[in-house]
């Protein structure tokens, strides 16, 4: 059970007179217009788990066997007493499980990196620097390896378009093709006007 | 002979397995507006899975998830913030700055003026129209996280006719519970 609830600009402690109100209320500090929807889950008190020992007749659990197992692993399927027992929502783990999952299994994913984002920083801040001039083959070579690289490795957890992929994608090999170039082009001048350049 | 159905599954099929068990069951229920997509680490937005909230904030290379189970959901609070009509004087005052151009003789500083006038108007009507705005906050026993993208009044009563009622669904007593 929370100590309560909080006001959301000036995160005072409200009162319990202000939960499930029809109206807004002032919050008791800042006097802004607030409301609160208070759910059943605030009155929930969690207590520390304690397994209870098991009789000859009942099943133990798998990490303490002495333990009366109270729930299954959805995963892998073990006992677990109520110690070992952990809630992910609607599903009851392992810590084994956690253990084994927590980088694979979407369920525990907390982060997502942006493969297509880091390719257009790539393409576009060279760019803007212009630092484009002097690394811009480097910095749309590495842009290309992410979108490569990301296409397939980008993990993240809500639907994502590709069409910044296809962007850094288009934007790197128009850079790579355009630093080409303007190389191609001094080295020209260069051969053409010797004198200019005083060689 | 090998038997086909305990064959290791290609990297492809493996691949098409993860997309969908990750993106199959969200469904997205708000965002935070047009001008968040273009500044880093603002854009943020929720989605309803199964039997939670997730809540995806972006922040430029990474994208950081929360999850808010219906049945630990303790409470929602919402204060009503003078944002919008902050945002109403900004962008009315550039509004009426860019209409400075129009002093000018010339077709540059009536085409500048324009594009001025046009950005900037846009900008206050779409905040007009989003309406007033609210400081959201989500409460579990664990955290208490700020809701940016159901911080205008018509994502806010949105958000709260899709989501209060699962909240209660997920938190009522279970008939075993109530035998006992």
């Amino acid at each position: 059970m929370s100590a309560g609830t909080f006001c959301p600009i000036c995160h005072h402690l409200l009162t319990a007179s202000q939960w499930n109100q029809q109206d807004f209320t002032a919050c008791p500090n800042c006097q802004a217009p607030t409301r609160t929807l208070v759910f059943p889950a605030m009155a929930r008190i969690v207590a520390a788990p304690r397994p209870e020992p098991r009789t000859e007749t009942e099943a133990g659990c798998f990490f303490h066997t002495g333990s009366r197992a109270e729930n299954v692993c959805n995963v892998c399927g073990r006992f677990l007493c109520s110690l070992c027992t952990l809630a992910f929502g609607s599903q009851k783990l392992c810590p084994d499980c956690i253990y084994k999952k927590r980088r694979e299994s979407p369920l525990f994913r907390d982060q997502a990196i942006l493969f297509d984002n880091i390719a257009l920083l790539l393409v576009i801040v060279p760019v803007l620097c212009l630092v484009y001039i002097y690394l811009g083959l480097l910095f749309s070579g590495f842009a290309l390896a992410l979108v490569i690289i990301g296409w397939r490795q980008q993990r993240t957890l809500v639907p994502r378009s590709k069409y910044r992929f296809v962007l850094a994608a288009g934007l790197s090999l128009i850079e790579a093709i355009g630093w080409i170039a303007l190389v191609w082009l001094i080295v020209w001048l260069i051969q053409s006007h010797p004198t200019e350049f005083g060689l | 002979m090998t038997n086909p159905a305990f064959t290791e599954p290609s990297s492809d099929a493996k691949a098409m397995a993860d997309k969908t068990a990750r993106q199959a069951h969200y469904r997205k229920i708000a965002s935070t507006g047009l001008i968040s997509r273009l500044v880093p680490g603002v854009r943020s937005d929720v989605y309803l899975g199964d039997d939670h909230l997730l809540h995806a904030k972006q922040i430029m290379l990474f994208e950081k998830y929360r999850r808010f189970y219906f049945s630990d959901i303790e409470a929602i609070s919402f204060s009503k913030s003078n944002r919008w009509i902050w945002f109403s004087v900004v962008w009315g005052f550039l509004l009426f700055c860019s209409l400075f151009w129009y002093l000018g003789h010339g077709t540059w500083f009536y085409v500048v003026g324009g594009i001025f006038s046009f950005v900037f108007g846009g900008l206050l009507i779409s905040n007009l129209i989003g309406g007033p705005t609210y400081v959201v906050n989500i409460q579990t026993a664990a955290q208490i996280r700020r809701l940016r993208p159901v911080e205008r009044e018509n994502q806010l009563v949105k958000f709260q006719e899709i989501v209060v009622p699962m909240i209660m669904l997920a938190q009522q007593p279970s008939v075993n519970q109530a035998a006992v």
